[in-house]
């Protein structure tokens, strides 16, 4: 259903049904009752970035903000309708109708946008679904980088070069007009949700639901490939569909519940590989290593995600023993799966280093025609929570959580032209197995000393085994205390938790890290500490003031690279007051801190560790945010006049710095070209050259303020003026940044081209005039 | 490879079932009589403000009446209005004013509630919602005008969180918190709808779900190992940006073992996914290394 469509159908819908309220009110069993508002909106600043509108739409011109009705007569047969900005990509409706206490249908339908981004260029032209094509121009520009070149010839027609060594060789920035001067494009996607539901009772303990639900998800995100000797970004298409269905039924009786749900999702999308051209089809030679490289390709193709379905069956029960006694259970099992066909390649991200003459018409055919994977799911429960006595309770529990990877272990053998070593190995790589499973039990007691008073203790152990990970298992010990204190006007609640994580036995058949360079032992063996307390005074009745606390610390294992240190601290305050009737007021501020510390180093290929410690660098990333929030109701002239205001503010900031291990030593020691901060780099505009041991600070301040007056004509209708303030200051180097072409802010990215996403910062003010009718 | 003590476990739970358990005072053991009852206009001679707002609740049109919930209230009339012959939620233990309402309550969203994390600690119903509120009714009967009121009143650090450019769609209205939890509890970690995170995730992120032919361990087994989907400063709710947050695990070999300024194509725009797009998982023969 369009978005124009759906609207027509529910506004009609309301309009149609509206009057029914006429013939409602003349009996004195049938009730009904609704609103509807209807507002024109303008302002400064609302079409400047895409993040104002990223996840909403803000409307210029008139719009319907809400329209609701509710009818129900004396049989309680009812009928209700609700919508918000009908016709409005972010727009919302829902039906619902049945009988109460008997059945009900609901249907839905829901949209919901993001604007990833309103600044992308590309000078790919999408000439059908996830087909893209380059201007023969721009791609006779980026063959022009290379010098000096050789044009094609019959055994050779693609022609020859060799890549310029910096920016002063004429040519090198030949394709950044191309690039830049391309038409824009919108990075956006919208999600469309329809459901449909049906809950019906059958008899006073026995209720049954089926439920229906499409999503369509259409648009584009970008997405960023190598392309053989640079990178491209292209906006792919999103063209999802996902169809759920579920069916449950509920028994209840007294102490007694008992319940199953069926659950089937189907994932589709019709677009499954997106083809791009290869605006650099050429051959040239590695002037670093004197060898041919080859990138004649045609194309390129994405591969996008595949159709994938899924499917749970859950049940769950429980008894209560009485008094507080309560044994339930849960079992689900389910299962993901996948099937796709395989297509002959004649491409290898890999290509870089051939050693011989390539062939063209090598074509690498997959050794399988069709692939197809599959995880099964299983989770089992038990919980026993019992309080024998007014002073004394426990809880008990048990759960599994098992991932089953049923994917056959697929062997592939990728070759560049035949050459054998150019990409990957004789022997091929071999899918592992990714399966796991998580087993918890836990137990808490607390006691109650006094009135009011509430301690509690539990302790837990979690084991999760891998297939193919480091550790076959790590085991989690969590010791936590509480501590609960209501006193008339005051209440505290305060915890402190110990996780104690430590690894198990090594799997020796797994890939080594340090081939991988992913190590699982600084994730798999640490002790964290949170304290977290909250303390609530109530001073008077109409003052109230929440003070909270939270600081977790990580100890990790010690080690010279890896994750080394994760902290979280924070504070805030919640402050209400409400003097009397017609006046309330709150305010309130979170503090959060968030601390990184990580090392790294550098192997060259080829190499094996230890690494030189000279190349071993560390950086601290700091993440503050303050919060603040405060607003009012007011109540001018009671039910006439009312005044409402509240604004937010955030200012989140990060700031990560670089620790070089020797001084003296190359800064950052070195990397696969030439080093690292190479003196011959122009820095990022506004930061000193000389300092290259940071990143620029990030910073992404947001305002988000609304003032609203209401006039209360008479008890049926409203005339409300609202002013919305909503200002975003983005300073962030990854993306401000970011332009369609980089090469001159990295001469390496001289042949790369992106699509310039980036997400403008923005200050809009909005005015809002609005009448409501209710009835 | 050590099992968890489930024989013992066993045992306990055994041993448990056979204490005696306390009585709760706020289950009535019978239905009062007649007599003892008085009426919802009774109580409105004292309560008018309090029975008018129940009357628009969903409660009162189920047929329910005030003393459905604070029981017979003949003793508190004949007492004129002594607080200690009637039942009031809000003065009881919390376990006690939630048994009151699991009565009826006691299915649906609700049946994991006894021993879920919110009940573990203390918190009762009416913490959360108003049976008789001042004003129109709010969608469930919650004691704030949203859900994302609600909650990040205690949850303050989240209430932070929500606000980061980097958000799921609350604060524009397009989710709530119930749209991944269960705050009257689950079978689950950390009160979620579906038995993991990633299941969770994958309700919305279905192109997420693979499985895929070449798999991520780290994302296949938690998507909040790379994310925090309450809200972050870096984009797409990546809790450190790229490429320090794949360098925590990619120390050393070949070249993520670098530092990287920020003019760096290895830093810049999609860093470390400009060349390992398919992060998520792979399906291409040639995607063992997440390039295509």
């Amino acid at each position: 259903m369009t978005t124009k469509k759906s609207s027509a159908f529910f506004l009609g819908l309301l309009i149609g049904i509206a009057p029914a309220s006429v013939f409602g009110q003349e009996s004195k069993e049938t009730k009904s009752s609704g609103s509807v508002t209807v507002g024109a909106q303008g302002g400064t600043g609302i079409d400047v970035s895409n993040k104002l509108q990223q996840y909403e739409t803000v409307p210029k011109g008139v719009f319907l903000p809400e329209a609701r009705f509710l009818w129900e007569n004396g049989a309680r047969v009812f009928v209700g309708l609700e919508s918000r900005k009908l016709g409005l990509d972010d727009q919302y409706a829902s039906l619902s109708a049945g009988k109460r206490d008997s059945f009900r249908l609901t249907a839905t339908w829901d949209q919901n946008p993001n604007w990833l981004s309103n600044t992308a260029r590309s000078p790919y032209a999408e000439v059908s679904p996830g087909v893209f094509h380059v201007p023969d121009g721009m791609r006779q520009a980026l063959q022009n980088v290379y010098v000096p070149w050789i044009p094609g010839t019959a055994t050779n027609p693609v022609g020859t070069g060799s890549a310029p060594a910096n920016p002063t060789v004429a040519g090198f920035f030949a394709v950044e007009p191309w690039v830049s001067q391309t038409p824009p494009i919108d990075l956006r996607y919208l999600r469309k949700t329809g459901k449909a539901k049906l809950d019906f009772k059958s008899g006073e303990n026995l209720t049954f639901n089926v439920a229906y639900g499409r999503e369509a998800r259409d648009g584009n995100k970008n997405t960023t490939f190598y392309a053989g000797s640079y990178n491209l970004e292209v906006a792919t298409p999103i063209a999802y569909v996902t169809h759920d269905m579920r069916a449950e039924a509920e028994y209840a009786k007294g102490k007694v519940f008992a319940n199953v749900s069926a659950n089937f999702s189907k994932f589709l999308n019709a677009v499954p590989y997106a083809e791009i051209d290869n605006a650099q089809r050429l051959e040239l030679t590695n002037p670093l290593t004197g060898r041919s490289v080859i990138n004649d390709v045609t194309s390129f193709r994405l591969w996008l995600p595949p159709d994938n379905q899924a499917y749970t069956v859950d049940a769950a029960g429980g008894i209560g023993f009485g008094k507080r006694q309560k044994l339930t259970g849960a079992l689900s099992v389910g299962s993901m799966s996948m099937e796709t066909g395989l297509l002959p390649i004649s491409t290898n991200p890999g290509l870089a280093t051939s050693a011989t003459a390539p062939d063209r018409a090598f074509t690498v055919v997959p050794p399988y025609g069709d692939i197809s994977a599959k995880f099964n799911t299983l989770m089992a429960s038990v919980r026993f929570t019992g309080d024998p006595s007014s002073k004394f309770g426990y809880i008990l529990s048990y759960r599994k959580y098992q991932l089953s990877d049923k994917t056959d272990p697929y062997t592939f053998r990728s070759f560049a032209r035949g050459d054998v070593g150019a990409s990957v190995n004789a022997a091929g790589v071999t899918r592992e197995a990714e399966g796991f499973a998580t087993q918890s039990l836990r137990g808490e007691v607390h006691v109650l000393p006094a009135t009011g008073l509430r301690f509690g203790v539990s302790y837990g152990q979690d084991t999760r085994h891998y297939d193919a990970r480091e550790y076959l298992d790590v085991e989690d010990h969590n010791l936590q205390a509480s501590a609960d204190y209501t006193y008339k006007r005051a209440s505290l609640h305060a915890v402190w938790t110990l996780l104690d994580r430590k690894p198990g036995s090594t799997n020796f058949d797994a890939i080594q890290p340090t081939w991988q360079g992913a190590t699982q032992t600084d994730i798999t063996e640490r002790k964290r500490h949170l304290l977290s307390g909250m303390l609530t005074l109530i001073p008077t009745d109409k003052f109230s003031i929440t003070v909270t606390g939270q600081r977790q610390r990580n100890d990790f294992a010690e080690s010279v690279t890896g994750l080394l240190d994760q902290s979280f601290d924070s504070a805030g305050a919640d402050v209400t007051y409400l003097p009397n009737e017609k006046f309330n007021c709150y305010a309130g501020y979170v503090f959060e801190k968030y601390f990184f510390e990580m090392a790294a180093a550098y192997i060259p290929r080829g190499l094996a560790p230890p690494f030189d410690p000279a190349n071993l660098w560390a950086n601290r990333t700091t993440d503050k945010v303050d919060t603040y929030r405060i607003g009012f109701n007011w109540a001018l002239r009671p039910e006439k006049w009312q005044l409402d205001a509240n604004l937010d503010y955030t200012k989140p900031r990060s700031e990560s710095l670089y620790d070089f291990a020797r001084p003296g030593t190359p800064i950052g020691g070195l990397n696969e070209a030439n080093g690292v901060f190479p003196a011959n780099v122009p820095p990022v505009p506004g930061f000193p050259v000389s300092t290259f041991d940071r990143f620029p600070l990030v910073s992404k301040n947001f305002i988000i303020a609304k003032i609203n007056l209401s006039y209360h004509v008479d008890k049926n209708l409203t005339a409300s003026v609202m002013y919305w303030k909503q200002k975003f200051d983005n300073i962030d180097w990854q993306t401000n940044n970011t332009l369609p072409y980089m090469g001159r802010v990295d001469p390496g990215a001289n042949r790369w081209f992106f699509l310039g996403a980036q997400v403008p910062s923005y200050d809009a003010n909005i005015f809002r005039a609005a009448l409501s009718y209710r009835f | 490879m050590k099992r968890p003590p489930f024989l013992a476990f066993l045992a306990v739970l055994l041993a448990t079932v056979a204490l005696p358990g306390r009585a709760s005072p706020a289950r009535q053991e019978k239905a009062p009589a007649a007599g003892e009852l008085v009426g919802m206009e009774t109580c409105a001679s004292c309560h008018e403000d309090a029975v008018k707002a129940f009357k628009l609740t969903a409660h009162a049109k189920g047929e329910q009446s005030c003393e459905t919930c604070h029981g017979p209230g003949k003793a508190h009339v004949d007492a004129e209005g002594d607080k200690t012959k009637i039942r009031n939620p809000k003065s009881l233990a919390a376990a006690d004013s939630s048994a009151i309402c699991q009565e009826c309550h006691n299915k649906a969203g609700q049946k994991h509630w006894t021993g879920s994390t919110h009940d573990s600690r203390g918190v009762s119903c009416t913490t959360c919602h108003n049976p008789h509120p001042k004003g129109a009714p709010v969608k469930a009967l919650l004691a704030k005008p949203s859900q994302l009121a609600l909650c990040t009143g205690c949850h303050l650090q989240k209430k932070g969180q929500l606000m980061r450019s980097s958000h799921m769609p609350l604060r524009e209205g397009k989710m709530e918190c119930t749209s991944c939890h269960n705050a009257h509890g689950t079978p689950n970690d950390k009160m979620l709808l579906q038995t993991s995170v990633n299941q969770n995730c994958y309700s919305c992120h279905a192109e997420k779900r693979g499985p895929f032919l070449w798999e991520h361990a780290p994302v296949r087994e938690n998507c909040i190992n790379c994310h925090d989907a309450h809200g972050t400063m870096a984009d797409k709710m990546l809790k450190v940006k790229q490429p320090l947050l794949c360098q925590q695990c990619h120390q050393t070999s070949s070249h993520p073992g670098p530092a990287y300024p920020a003019q760096s194509r290895y830093a810049f725009n999609q860093a470390c996914l400009q060349c390992h797009p398919a992060i998520h998982g792979s399906t291409h023969p040639s995607g063992n290394r997440f390039f295509r």
